[in-house]
């Protein structure tokens, strides 16, 4: 199902490089975060790593916090939803769509929809606001250059 | 009128408010604003994927030697394909809907006024297959009108709607039907699309961004209990839903956004079946990507439009986060266009100390938070997708592209579509576009567009 066209060899390699300079980018961001850590640490000849490190760990922890209270508030929200709507179904169900339902949408009479329905090929003519002018069926279809709506007679045709 | 000076109002508080922001506070908070937010989305999604997973997808059973769904009852299925200008693609996709192994459907193609020879290429094939059938029509109307008269020729209640030039997978029209059948509120069932075209850097950074975005954003929504769209590539619908909220729209650049939110006004609700495979063509070039976005962005912003004021009622109240995160979405993008704007003015005038921003770059120690979530997007996506396609995880490495292909463009298409449709006087007609479907296609198919 993959469609691989063929590239140039070059211009592959063009991707994977500029790839690659992407995530030195992505690692420089990170680097450049821990960097920042260690350098916030070593500011404080005496103090021990660790301490240094609390402002941040707590930094941290609020963006934790945030994601952890996100996916809380989901998953109460998806079990709130199972426990109350469980085995429950508010709405009635509803039949199929009737034909004359259809037709009444459509604007269409009742036989031409069946034979629409029925058709293995047919043609559908719109007006200029979208309506159905007519439908044709059996037709053979002609294709361009020639304009199909008036390229050949059809077998039926109701307006 | 009224309509219209609402959307100017719109527009100005978009414009008006990340400014706003950093005039009253300081630049530095609209900055966080702009880092923080993908931040918060990305743990939301996270959490919606996994919890998704363990509460259905991990039951479910799947493998290559996987035994055919069963719908209860085998109702009859129609599989709709409007097909534009589809002489290259159509056959395949039609075969490959003609191939499912449910064993009762029709598969009808809606030839909606091609120009090329796709007429004849479905008439011929019509001829071969019995449960094949054609509809033309006799001028270009458009997606959604071919959709519409796809239902109203359609023998089934269940319409399964494809792309002309999409592939479904042999059991996708069943696994979209199934939920429907069993809950009778469930009016659509949105699909699992796959890409194929991963010819060029664009086209593979695609795979890995509807893995580690999309898939995540439609289980979170499915676990919301809301989809802000289904996919329009492939979804499954209930006619009569269809018929009671007046099917698809014909004025909507994005006919899937519109049906969704008008059948979830109605109270139906939508499913996502990541088991419902669909192999899709995709741009692989920039321009094409970037059009096709700025496209899904315009039809987010008509939708917005649509439903902005007429949304806040009781009966709606489960749509209001989805059209709040929508509002937050789009007032990213402003406020990240506001933050460069500020940057770059920052170097040619003198701006107050607090409006001015110094870089761009997001601090080290959030850089390397963003870093971090990114990566664990990643591998939870891949994790949960691969089952779906087993060597999902060689395109981790084209996946770091995918915070530039999905915000950064993101922001841009926001930027443009906006204002376009807040300005724009008359919502007219929506017709096919030539689309980018890789650059396979692109010697062969020279569609003018419409």
């Amino acid at each position: 199902m993959i469609i691989r066209t063929r590239r140039a060899p070059l211009r592959r390699a063009f991707d994977a490089v500029l790839t690659a300079l992407a995530w030195a980018g992505f690692f420089y961001l990170f680097a450049s975060g821990i960097r920042d850590i260690l350098v916030g640490a070593s500011t404080g000849l005496d103090v021990p790593f660790w301490s240094a490190m609390m402002p941040t760990m707590g930094t941290l922890s609020v963006y934790v916090l945030v994601g952890v209270f996100n996916g809380v508030l989901l998953l109460v929200w998806a079990l709130y939803n199972q426990i109350r709507f469980a085995g429950m179904d508010r709405r009635k169900p509803l039949p199929p769509l009737a034909d004359d339902e259809l037709v009444a949408s459509f604007g269409l009479p009742g036989q031409r929809v069946d034979a629409l329905q029925q058709a293995r090929v047919a043609v559908i003519d719109h007006d200029h606001d979208g309506g159905i002018a007519g439908v044709r069926l059996g037709y053979e279809w002609i294709a361009a250059p020639v304009k199909p709506a008036v390229a050949a007679s059809a077998e039926a045709c109701v307006a | 009128m009224i309509e219209r000076l609402f959307a100017l109002v719109i527009l100005c508080l978009a414009l008006a408010l990340p400014f706003a922001l950093a005039a009253l506070a300081t630049g530095d908070l609209l900055l966080a604003f702009v880092f923080f937010y993908p931040l918060f989305m990305s743990g939301l999604w996270m959490a919606g994927g996994v919890y998704f997973w363990l509460h259905w997808e991990r039951k479910w059973q799947w493998g290559e030697h996987r035994v055919a769904p069963e719908v209860p009852g085998t109702p009859f299925i129609s599989i709709l394909v409007p097909c534009y200008n589809e002489e290259h693609s159509g056959e395949e996709t039609l075969l490959a809907a003609l191939g499912q192994r449910y064993p009762n459907f029709e598969v009808i193609a809606i030839n909606d006024g091609s120009r090329d020879g796709t007429g004849a290429v479905l008439e011929a094939l019509a001829q071969r297959h019995e449960r094949l059938r054609v509809v033309h029509l006799a001028q270009n109307q458009g997606k959604a009108m071919a959709l519409r008269m796809g239902a109203l020729a359609a023998r089934g209640e269940y319409l399964v709607c494809i792309d002309g030039d999409a592939a479904l997978d042999p059991d996708a029209a069943a696994y979209l039907v199934a939920p429907m059948v069993a809950n009778p509120r469930v009016g659509a069932v949105t699909g699992n699309p796959r890409i194929r075209t991963r010819s060029t850097l664009v086209g593979r950074i695609q795979v890995g961004e509807f893995s580690s975005i999309i898939g995540l954003i439609k289980r979170t929504q499915r676990v919301y209990g809301q989809v802000f769209t289904v996919s329009g590539v492939v979804a499954a619908f209930r006619r009569r839903a269809l018929d009671r909220v007046g099917y698809w729209s014909l004025d909507m650049i994005t006919e899937d956004i519109d049906i969704s939110w008008k059948l979830q006004r109605d109270h139906w609700s939508i499913f996502y079946e990541p088991r419902a495979l669909c192999w899709i063509l995709m741009p692989e070039t920039v321009r094409g990507l970037f059009k096709q976005r700025l496209r899904w962005a315009q039809g987010g912003a008509e939708v917005f439009m649509k439903n902005v004021r007429s949304i806040w009622i009781w009966r709606h109240r489960r749509l209001w986060p989805l059209m709040a995160e929508y509002c937050l979405s789009a007032g990213w993008a402003f406020a990240f266009g506001m933050s460069i704007v500020l940057w770059a003015l920052g170097h040619f005038i003198a701006l107050p100390e607090h409006i001015r921003i110094q870089k761009l770059m997001p601090p080290g120690f959030t850089g390397m938070v963003l870093a971090a979530v990114c990566i664990l997007q990643f591998m939870i996506s891949v994790a949960i997708d691969r089952r779906y396609e087993p060597r999902l995880a060689r395109t981790l490495y084209w996946i770091i592209w995918y915070p530039l292909a999905y915000w950064l463009v993101g922001m841009f298409t926001t930027l443009l579509a906006f204002p376009k449709v807040m300005l724009k006087t008359r919502r007219k007609r929506a017709r096919w576009d030539s689309p980018d479907r890789g650059i396979q296609s692109m010697k062969s198919s020279c569609i003018p567009k419409t």
